[in-house]
């Protein structure tokens, strides 16, 4: 099992997660997901994403022009995307807690 | 690098084309801008977006399983879904046709028919197979081998048995019977409706070698030397002569009148013989209608 099958259940927390403190637009957040540790994840898993949390109502957008190059969307992380990152969170560190000592009684 | 982000970008719409077209469009609004930030980077470090991304379809593919949408529909999936549709755009023909014959659906009178294109298919086949085999390098309504048609009727029982048979085959195997069953229908189809053409040809064209016991053909090509000039009831005129219009010279043929016929002519043409013989005793519907009739022309009896 590599990272990128494990990627598909959290890539929705991760990307919250790395909006919880500043807005940024698709591939400045590709770049902290990848700085963070995250170095297999996909452009386009990132761009879908985006779109798909936009659409779901965790995130709010505007656009920012750019001197040189394209304008940039920014995202950010509104109320409900909070409220979806606090509860994310939780089941995530739950889940992993099982998942550890799982992993634990078999070695 | 514009030119390379508006293309890679349209080949990742392609290949998203079957997604629901609000998601489609609000997904490829955004993607030139954003792709356009990968070419940028791309471009510092030398290599192009398709090497920094992988093919557009890969990236449509990623991308389209993080919208949580399922895969592309697989090729066959796609094909029995137009099926379905062409059939539904039918099915409404295929009652109303069905109904001017009496059934529920036009199929249901073609299924019935199934047996009758089964012999008939065993017969072209026959055919097919005596026109190669047989005496002669066309088809015979009887197959003829040996200078007979004995083995050409058995050909044509074991053609229509076979026939019945692989339809019966078909109707309960698998695909590849079906498309073996298909290709050969057309096939035969196709050779039937060119021996049609052909016979139908055959029965049309003029008869050159004319003779006394043959009825009278109609030619348009010919180049006679010796004629006879009738008038609308069939009866030999004359003496006349033909001018072709165009030259505007006698026609070089002899024009043959009853008057001064002589026996050789009688004894050459018989035809001639008949008409004189036949405008001596003008026929009852003859001297009753002076009105021009269309087929003058007697068949001639010896």
């Amino acid at each position: 099992m590599d990272t990128t099958q494990l990627l598909k259940g959290v890539l929705d927390l991760a990307v919250l997660a790395v909006l919880r403190e500043e807005d940024g637009y698709g591939y400045d957040i590709l770049r902290r997901l990848r700085t963070a540790g995250l170095e297999e994840i996909g452009d386009a898993s990132v761009y879908g994403t985006l779109r798909r949390l936009f659409a779901a109502g965790y995130l709010t957008t505007y656009v920012v022009p750019s001197e040189e190059g394209p304008h940039r969307k920014y995202y950010s992380l509104n109320p409900a995307g909070r409220t979806q990152l606090k509860n994310g969170g939780e089941i995530w560190r739950g889940f992993a807690t099982t998942m550890d000592t799982l992993l634990q009684e078999t070695r | 690098m514009n030119a390379e982000i508006a293309k890679y970008a349209a080949a990742v719409g392609a290949a998203l084309a079957d997604l629901p077209e609000n998601t489609r469009n609000e997904l490829m609004d955004d993607l030139p801008e954003h792709l356009a930030e990968v070419a940028a980077e791309a471009e510092a470090e030398g290599v192009s977006l398709a090497e920094r991304l992988g093919p557009p379809a890969v990236y449509a593919a990623e991308l389209r399983a993080s919208l949580g949408h399922a895969d592309a529909p697989s090729r066959s999936a796609r094909w029995s879904e137009r099926r379905a549709r062409v059939k539904a755009r039918v099915q409404p023909l295929n009652v109303r046709i069905g109904r001017i014959f009496g059934y529920a659906h036009l199929t249901d009178l073609l299924r019935q028919l199934h047996p009758a294109w089964w012999v008939l298919r065993g017969y072209v086949a026959a055919l097919v197979i005596g026109m190669l085999l047989g005496d002669e390098g066309h088809p015979r309504v009887i197959p003829q081998f040996g200078g007979n048609g004995v083995i050409g009727v058995a050909l044509i029982v074991a053609g229509i048995i076979g026939s019945i048979w692989l339809g019966r085959a078909t109707a309960n195997g698998g695909r590849k019977t079906r498309i073996f069953s298909g290709v050969l229908s057309a096939g035969l189809a196709l050779f039937a409706f060119a021996v049609a053409v052909a016979a139908d040809e055959a029965m049309s064209r003029p008869d050159y070698n004319y003779s006394a016991d043959q009825s009278v053909v109609y030619t348009s090509q010919w180049q006679p030397t010796d004629v006879v000039v009738v008038d609308p009831q069939g009866h030999p005129v004359g003496p006349v002569g033909i001018v072709d219009l165009d030259s505007q010279n006698y026609w070089s043929v002899n024009v043959h009148t009853c008057e001064n016929m002589l026996p050789w002519e009688g004894d050459r043409w018989p035809l001639l013989h008949v008409l004189c013989r036949q405008a001596a005793v003008p026929s009852p519907s003859a001297s009753a209608s002076v009105q021009p009739s269309a087929s003058p022309l007697p068949t001639p009896t010896r």
